[in-house]
């Protein structure tokens, strides 16, 4: 498949381009992803963080209630709660009346017995250290309530009117006892103080290390936790939640309902362990939600809360994704660009070789003149200039050819024309010798012996000879000047008619003569009439001595020549000697033995060649020769 | 050679030996006593028009039959041809080229300038003999000319 060098480079250039931008995409996601994993973990350690300084400041809030605990007045009011009730003669009974009394009356009313608790000594002390100190600092109640319990679950003082007189059968108050330290209660909705909050109770031991009651603050975390702005965002559509251990909404940064159960929800089934991240679709859009379980803080267990951060994957990634949305734009420009500058950098190396090849095509075709033009520096240039020089010294060399062609065809046309004027010159004279030799025998015949008579003929008969000589000599100059008449020749005819002219002598000689069917030729029909003549003497004479001559006129194809033939079974010639054969007056045999001057071959040779073919002999002594001429195919 | 007014044949040959065995031959023929012979081609022109040496040449007086051979020295051949058949006085006349050139160029030249033969000399005596022979019979004797 024939791809010019042109595609390939822009080909190339772009599988480089490709391949450059599927790096690139790559590198993009695997730093997308990257980036997404990075904001994962380091929203889940925000998320912990979070959590931390959650339970921290619920933490501290229950220090210092803890601190309170301690106070002087608080242990001396319960020891003598305590010591007054067990002066009770049935203690559970008195419990239980106040209690119904208490219950009994109507939700906003305080009856005495109620006043005079909420307003001793312990409870104002405690309303003004604890809920107005703390209000006073923070603008809103901390611990909206607080009250305190002596060893038989009944209220010594409060803060604000609690719903029942009798506390044992509170969780808390269970839980107080149980846990001898403090607890922390799940965060509920307090009915009485209508906050969100937590309890705080801690149970109090007297010197001898026996429970005397139980100190008991409601911690306003609800607010606490949304005016601690806990809760910094890197992104503005995250979502942060905080919820209970079994699903309840305590937080949102979006309009929620407080205590709203999701753990129905999908993300919350997907929280497993105490910190992760995870992936899911939500309403048409990817998330990234990292979370973390609240592990306490010091001695402080914590109280299990989750928080859960929402990313929006898409903003996450907005910065990623919109650089890789500008990388396709800038890749796509670039490609565009990069192709106008393939388009023409290759320029730079077809245009070149284009007109490399134009020129060895120009030069190709003879015109040896022209060169190739080519500025650059590079390879291509060097290859031009190398091509250049080429092309000058074929020129250069196609020039020294003329020159010599034309000193041969000199060489060769003042050979003919001394051949000829020799031959013509030497005519005179020689007519002179034949002339006044025969005038002599003429007017002086009869004054010479026989031996002057002979000697005089021995003159003319070497006159005679050197006239042949001189014809054949000219015949054969005469050969070399004319110019070639081409036509198409019916060479089995040519022969036919060559044969007649010769048949006094073939009849005489009883030859038998046999032409087969000959291809025609192209040529000059007088000269090959010659080859045919001079073969045909030739073949002719040389079988005089032979009892039963036999001469064939035969040919055969060869590729893209024709190749005729003359054969006999005369008396052939050794091979030893065949290149003479075809040399100008060069013989195998004296003029004794077979008449003849020896240029007949010779002419034979020229007039071929000048026709384009080739001749040649083959002979064996006494057995015969056969002489071959080829002529290009018609 | 011989008198001015019985000239017959008027012979252009440069070779005093070709000239001996052409008058030779035409001596055979009873026909050389009326031969004048002149060696190169301005004798030839002076001869037949009358002119330089041969001023006192009756120039009506025409030969008949001119054998011409083709290189002389002074003026060539060729050109003696031309003037002789370009000529009113003289175009009639039978010219015979008889040379030893058997040149294409030279036949067709000479044809073309109005040649009324072209012999080529043969080198065998005997043939030359009898091809000068018959021309000096054929030409002033048998052929007809316009006085």
């Amino acid at each position: 498949m024939k791809i010019k060098i042109r595609t390939k480079l822009i080909i190339s250039f772009y599988l480089g381009l490709l391949l450059m931008m599927a790096l690139a995409l790559y590198s993009m996601g695997v730093s997308q992803k990257t980036l997404q994993e990075s904001v994962a973990r380091s929203s889940m350690f925000l998320a912990q963080e979070m959590l931390t300084r959650i339970d921290a400041v619920i933490f501290f809030k229950t220090e210092e209630f803890q601190a309170h605990s301690g106070h002087f007045y608080l242990r001396k009011d319960l020891l003598a709660s305590n010591q007054a009730f067990a002066k009770l003669v049935n203690v559970q009974t008195y419990i239980t009346q106040r209690d119904r009394e208490w219950v009994s009356a109507p939700k906003k009313e305080i009856t005495p017995f109620m006043k005079e608790l909420l307003t001793n000594n312990l409870s104002n002390t405690l309303r003004e250290e604890l809920v107005e100190f703390y209000e006073k600092k923070y603008g809103y109640k901390v611990f909206p309530e607080v009250c305190v319990t002596n060893k038989y679950g009944a209220i010594v003082a409060s803060t604000k009117k609690t719903s029942d007189y009798l506390q044992t059968d509170e969780e808390w108050y269970q839980k107080a006892i149980a846990e001898k330290d403090y607890w922390v209660g799940p965060i509920e909705y307090d009915e009485s103080s209508e906050v969100f909050a937590n309890d705080i109770v801690i149970s109090l031991y007297d010197e001898g290390g026996n429970f005397s009651g139980i100190f008991k603050a409601v911690l306003n975390t609800g607010r606490i936790i949304r005016d601690a702005e806990l809760f910094g965002r890197e992104y503005e559509t995250t979502r942060i939640s905080l919820i209970t251990k079994d699903g309840r909404l305590i937080y949102r940064t979006i309009p929620f309902k407080f205590l709203e159960d999701v753990s129905e929800k999908t993300f919350f089934k997907r929280i497993k362990d105490e910190r992760g991240s995870f992936t899911a679709k939500v309403g048409g859009r990817d998330k990234l939600y990292s979370f973390a379980r609240s592990t306490g803080i010091r001695g402080f267990k914590g109280l299990g809360w989750i928080l859960l951060l929402e990313h929006d994957v898409d903003e996450i990634l907005k910065h990623a994704i919109s650089l890789r949305n500008r990388m396709m734009i800038v890749s796509s420009v670039l490609i565009i660009i990069g192709m106008v500058i393939a388009f023409f950098i290759s320029f730079f190396i077809t245009k070149p070789l284009a007109k490399l090849t134009k020129g060895a095509k120009i030069i190709g075709k003879g015109d040896l003149d022209h060169r190739v033009e080519i500025k650059a520096q590079d390879e291509i240039g060097e290859l031009a200039l190398a091509f250049n020089e080429m092309a000058e010294k074929r020129k250069r060399a196609q020039e020294e050819i003329k020159i010599y062609l034309s000193k041969l065809e000199a060489t060769n046309r003042e050979l003919d024309a001394f051949t000829y004027s020799v031959s013509h010159d030497l005519r005179a004279p020689l007519r002179a010798i034949t002339g006044f030799s025969e005038m002599i025998v003429e007017d002086y015949g009869d004054k010479l012996d026989q031996d002057g008579q002979r000697q005089l003929g021995v003159i003319q008969n070497s006159a005679q000879d050197m006239g042949k000589l001189i014809d054949d000599l000219l015949a054969f100059s005469r050969l070399g000047r004319k110019s070639l008449t081409k036509s198409k020749i019916d060479m089995h005819t040519l022969a036919d008619e060559v044969t007649e002219t010769l048949q006094l002598i073939e009849k005489k000689q009883k030859i038998r003569l046999n032409v087969k069917d000959l291809p025609s030729a192209l040529g000059d029909r007088a000269m090959i009439r010659e080859v045919f003549v001079n073969l045909l003497s030739n073949a002719i004479k040389y079988t005089g001595p032979v009892k039963e001559p036999v001469i064939e006129i035969d040919s055969r194809t060869e590729g893209d020549e024709n190749i005729y033939y003359v054969t006999d079974n005369g008396v052939g010639f050794d091979m030893k000697y065949v290149d003479k054969l075809f040399q100008v007056f060069q013989r195998l045999h004296s003029a004794e033995e077979f008449e003849g001057t020896g240029i007949g071959l010779a002419l034979v040779q020229r007039i071929i060649h000048r026709h384009g073919g080739r001749v040649w002999g083959e002979g064996k002594v006494n057995e015969g020769a056969t002489f071959y001429f080829s002529l290009p195919r018609i | 050679m011989t008198s001015g007014n019985a000239v017959e044949i008027l012979l252009v040959e440069d070779n005093p030996n070709d000239a001996e065995l052409t008058l030779r031959a035409l001596k055979k023929r009873n026909l050389a006593n009326k031969v004048h012979v002149v060696t190169d081609g301005a004798e030839a022109l002076d001869y037949i028009f009358a002119t330089g040496s041969h001023e006192s040449r009756d120039i009506s007086h025409r030969p008949k039959l001119i054998l011409l051979d083709l290189k002389l020295p002074k003026v060539d051949g060729l050109e003696v041809l031309r003037r002789i058949k370009s000529d009113e006085r003289t175009k009639a006349i039978p010219v015979v080229v008889l040379t030893s050139s058997r040149e294409e160029q030279d036949m067709v030249e000479s044809y073309k300038l109005g040649v009324n033969s072209y012999i080529v000399k043969p080198v065998d005596f005997n043939k030359f003999i009898d091809a000068v022979g018959n021309l000096g019979l054929y030409w002033p004797l048998l052929n007809e000319q316009p006085s």
